[in-house]
């Protein structure tokens, strides 16, 4: 893929490069050969041509050499209506494919949710610009991790992770949305969370308890 | 139409829809900033303004599409479509400064070349998902940027109808890359709904609007009319047609646009020679059948452009009896001169 794209980055350099050099070609001298109206014209005028020069310099050299680039009067109606029609049809097809492969972690997002009331004990807290993480004993001798996202945090996928001893990501604990508090059941204590964008492969933060 | 070409062809019409664009794109410039401070108050500056470029111009190209289709349903719509290349080029430097924005604050920072990163920070080619976005936004800049740079009258003459249209066709090339960057983006940068749903919302109009369009033109294209004894065809009452506008019919030589002004009526082939313009949905304008396109006139007797222009079109005559207009299919050579019908009162 590399090499593609390095093919394709170097037709455009060449092809822009070209353009740039009949450019100013064209704008002094080319453009009254093919047109000589534009004699008449500001010299102003010659300027705002120069970009179109760039562009379209492949046509424009061959109007330069005398050969024909077409008949007048074409009506397209029809073609606007296929290429319409198509849209209509394709498109929806492909933008529904592109989210259907869409894998959100392939995770079984815990359903642990707590209500506040059956809280025993804060056994370990934390805060930074992101979230604020509690780690609380709950009735039944379990344990519990509150996130509180304080902020909408824009990635698409991001999952919460606990952190291993080395710091990097050990646990899955569940996917976090937008702004909000979270609660998921923990059978261990851990060391710290991070959140983890799986889409973009980046760790978005983390800290340790 | 010009003598010689001007820097821009501006009228009072010209600069007032000009100074409506301008005044329309700071209106929204504003009003995206101020509701993504109240909403989005986290939001960086470089990140508002890649995000308030890149809607306006998303916003425009949307109002571009939509004009072409809305003309033909109303023509209350007509000054819009004389004013379109100005809202296209303006469209295009709102997309550049989003495009200039967004290469800065992605790929400009770093010490590869910023193209270069903008193809290769993502090399997910594979996946429809993944598919690096960015990437499909800088071709239909491209795009973009060859429509704008060739919106000059020099271009539209001298790059040919058929290399001109082609090339702006690629407008739903672009169109559908800007679609999959929006969409692909949302969900790669951001789990912005609201985006996708103002772009789907978007998308279905413009399709609904053209599709709706298409089935009433193909539905006159197909329109069978009465023949006569001298088998001309009965195609309306004088009164349907407003003055200074035309009626067209479609016959087996192509759609033929019968024009009422001046207490006359008189019946042109309905395709312009310039880009092959629907002379029928245009006007008569100081006495000249206008092509909504681009401008270019003819006479409505003759079918040709007035002296010194060279253009003609074919001409058709006409009857007129109990105000039932009657047409004669058989065309006569382009610009032959054909005297107009004067309307009974």
């Amino acid at each position: 893929m590399l090499v593609l794209i390095h093919i394709v980055l170097v037709i455009l350099a060449i092809y822009f490069c070209i353009g740039l050099c009949f450019g100013i070609y064209f704008v002094l001298a080319g453009a009254a050969k093919i047109d000589p109206l534009i004699k008449e014209s500001k010299f102003n005028v010659r300027f705002l041509l120069a970009p179109g020069s760039v562009a379209t310099w492949p046509v424009l050299m061959l109007r330069l050499l005398g050969k024909s680039t077409g008949a007048k009067g074409v009506n397209l109606i029809k073609t606007h209506r296929i290429i319409w029609l198509s849209i209509a049809i394709i498109v929806p097809g492909l933008l529904f494919l592109s989210i259907e492969n869409l894998s959100f972690q392939n995770i079984d997002v815990p359903t642990s949710d707590r209500p506040q009331s059956e809280y025993e004990k804060v056994l370990k807290s934390k805060e930074n610009r992101f979230l604020i993480a509690s780690i609380v004993h709950v009735q039944d001798n379990k344990m519990q991790l509150d996130v509180t996202v304080k902020k909408s945090l824009e990635y698409p996928t991001l999952t919460l992770y606990a952190i291993g001893e080395n710091g990097d990501r050990n646990k899955l604990i569940g996917q976090i949305g937008s702004k909000g508090t979270y609660r998921f059941t923990i059978e261990d204590n851990i060391n710290g969370i991070l959140l983890y964008d799986a889409l973009k492969k980046i760790t978005v933060t983390k800290f340790e308890f | 139409m010009g003598l010689d070409y001007q820097f821009v062809l501006w009228n009072r019409n010209k600069k007032r829809y000009d100074i409506i664009i301008v005044f329309g794109m700071l209106f929204y410039l504003f009003l995206f900033t101020g509701l993504t401070l109240i909403f989005k108050s986290q939001t960086t500056m470089e990140t508002l303004l890649i995000r308030a470029f890149g809607t306006l111009a998303l916003l425009m190209l949307h109002i571009i599409l939509a004009i072409g289709p809305l003309c033909r349903l109303n023509t209350a719509f007509l000054p819009l479509l004389y004013n379109r290349r100005h809202l296209g080029v303006s469209m295009f430097l709102a997309a550049l400064v989003h495009g200039g924005f967004s290469l800065f604050q992605f790929h400009a920072l770093g010490n590869t070349n910023p193209i270069y990163s903008l193809f290769t920070s993502n090399m997910d080619y594979g996946s429809l998902t993944n598919f690096p976005f960015q990437v499909m936004g800088f071709f239909a800049l491209l795009i973009l940027f060859a429509m704008a740079a060739t919106s000059h009258d020099f271009y539209l003459k001298n790059l040919s109808p058929k290399i001109w249209k082609g090339l702006h066709l690629m407008v739903y090339i672009a169109y559908v890359f800007i679609l999959f960057h929006v969409f692909l983006g949302a969900f790669q940068q951001e789990t912005s709904v609201l985006t996708v749903s103002f772009m789907g919302l978007g998308f279905l109009s413009l399709v609904t609007l053209h599709i709706i369009t298409g089935i009433r033109e193909a539905g006159k294209e197909k329109q069978e009319y009465e023949i006569n004894v001298d088998q001309w065809l009965k195609v309306c009452h004088v009164s349907d047609i407003k003055t200074n506008r035309a009626k067209i019919c479609t016959i087996d030589n192509g759609p033929v646009a019968i024009y009422k002004y001046d207490g006359k009526i008189s019946a042109i082939h309905n395709t312009c020679k310039h880009q092959g313009g629907p002379l029928g949905e245009g006007k008569v304008i100081d006495g000249c059948i206008t092509c909504p396109w681009h401008g270019y006139q003819y006479l409505p007797h003759n079918g040709q452009s007035p002296p010194p222009f060279t253009d003609k079109v074919q001409t058709y005559q006409l009857k007129l009896e109990k105000g039932i207009i009657y047409l004669n299919p058989r065309a006569l050579q382009e610009g032959t001169y054909v005297e107009p019908i004067q309307i009974e009162k």
